[in-house]
């Protein structure tokens, strides 16, 4: 796991799911390190993205609530890969916030298999 | 004083790439900047698929604000084809190169516009271990072993201090690549049973 600013990369395995099967249940049922306010907002092939768009209260008085700017957008990406056998290699990458970043690093550390399978 | 200084050294630079524009020219250029070609509509609604890799970014000629590249695009139902993906360059968040397997979309009116998934595009980099290393397997998909020997040599090289010149080598596909590649024409129809037999035997002739 590394970090380099706020980028964060993970890695879960999901043991007992192909690429397609942990995609789909990642999208179904987001990992619980991820928290409510994100929403997905792209797919691909092998990956699903999450976005919060957050205005801190004090950008919201200042930019008219965010009319003139002062949104922060934190993005996560999850890719799903074969892992050579009959699972899948889950690698989480993206600028989350801060306190996300600590719950992923946490999952990650834990060998949190799938975050929350 | 600095502030001139500055002024006279911006005017110098810009001489030599046109002289400074006016006005009216830098709001043309801020919108080409920022316009998005109608990638954000593709990404939105288009197709999800995979697109791979088939040559290196290059410049458009007579448009300063786009760059290109030679994609295969692989439609969830249907058969692969090429086209030359032209994109903002504002727009390149990652590293794409020759060999890559990258996330699109296919706009679902016209299978000629595509769109990268740049932030999957990132999170696959970051699971190849980096864009060296990612760029370095793409490589080696489309040039076998010669490309990222000539490529570690230069980085070596570089980090020596001999100024990255490289020994003489071959940039030829090795010939496993080469007989894959060829396996792939034949698959895809581009070459006949017999002028695959020709070739084959030509490229095991080298060995």
């Amino acid at each position: 796991m590394g970090t380099l600013s706020n980028m964060i990369t993970a890695q879960f395995s999901s043991p007992s799911e192909q690429p397609a099967a942990a995609l789909a249940h990642w999208r179904a049922t987001p990992p619980a390190w991820l928290p409510g306010n994100y929403r997905e907002i792209d797919d691909s092939y092998n990956s699903v993205t999450w976005e919060w768009r957050h205005t801190q209260m004090i950008m919201k008085l200042v930019t008219l609530n965010g009319l003139l700017g002062g949104v922060t957008c934190y993005r996560i990406t999850a890719l799903f890969e074969s892992d050579g056998g009959f699972g899948s290699r889950i690698t989480v990458n993206g600028q989350p916030d801060d306190k996300t970043q600590a719950a992923i690093e946490a999952a990650a550390q834990s060998f949190q298999v799938g975050g929350t399978v | 004083m600095g502030l001139f200084k500055d002024f006279k050294n911006m005017k110098a630079t810009a001489d030599e790439h046109g002289g400074m524009p006016n006005l009216k020219d830098v709001r043309r250029d801020i919108s080409a900047t920022f316009d998005d070609r109608g990638e954000r509509e593709i990404l939105k609604s288009g197709i999800a698929a995979k697109g791979i890799v088939r040559g290196f970014v290059s410049p458009v000629p007579g448009d300063r604000f786009a760059m290109q590249i030679p994609i295969e695009v692989h439609p969830p139902d249907g058969l692969p084809y090429t086209i030359d993906y032209v994109f903002p360059t504002v727009r390149m968040q990652a590293a794409i190169t020759a060999g890559m397997e990258i996330p699109i979309k296919i706009d679902r009116e016209n299978g000629q516009r595509i769109a990268v998934q740049w932030d999957a595009q990132k999170a696959s980099i970051a699971a190849a271990g980096g864009s060296y290393a990612a760029v370095q397997q793409g490589m080696a998909q489309t040039y076998g072993g010669a490309a990222n020997a000539a490529m570690e040599q230069a980085m070596k090289n570089l980090r020596d201090g001999t100024g990255g010149a490289t020994p003489p080598t071959t940039f030829s596909p090795d010939i496993q690549s080469r007989l894959q590649k060829l396996d792939q024409l034949k698959e895809s129809g581009l070459i006949d049973a017999a002028q695959y037999e020709a070739k084959k035997q030509q490229l095991l002739d080298e060995l």
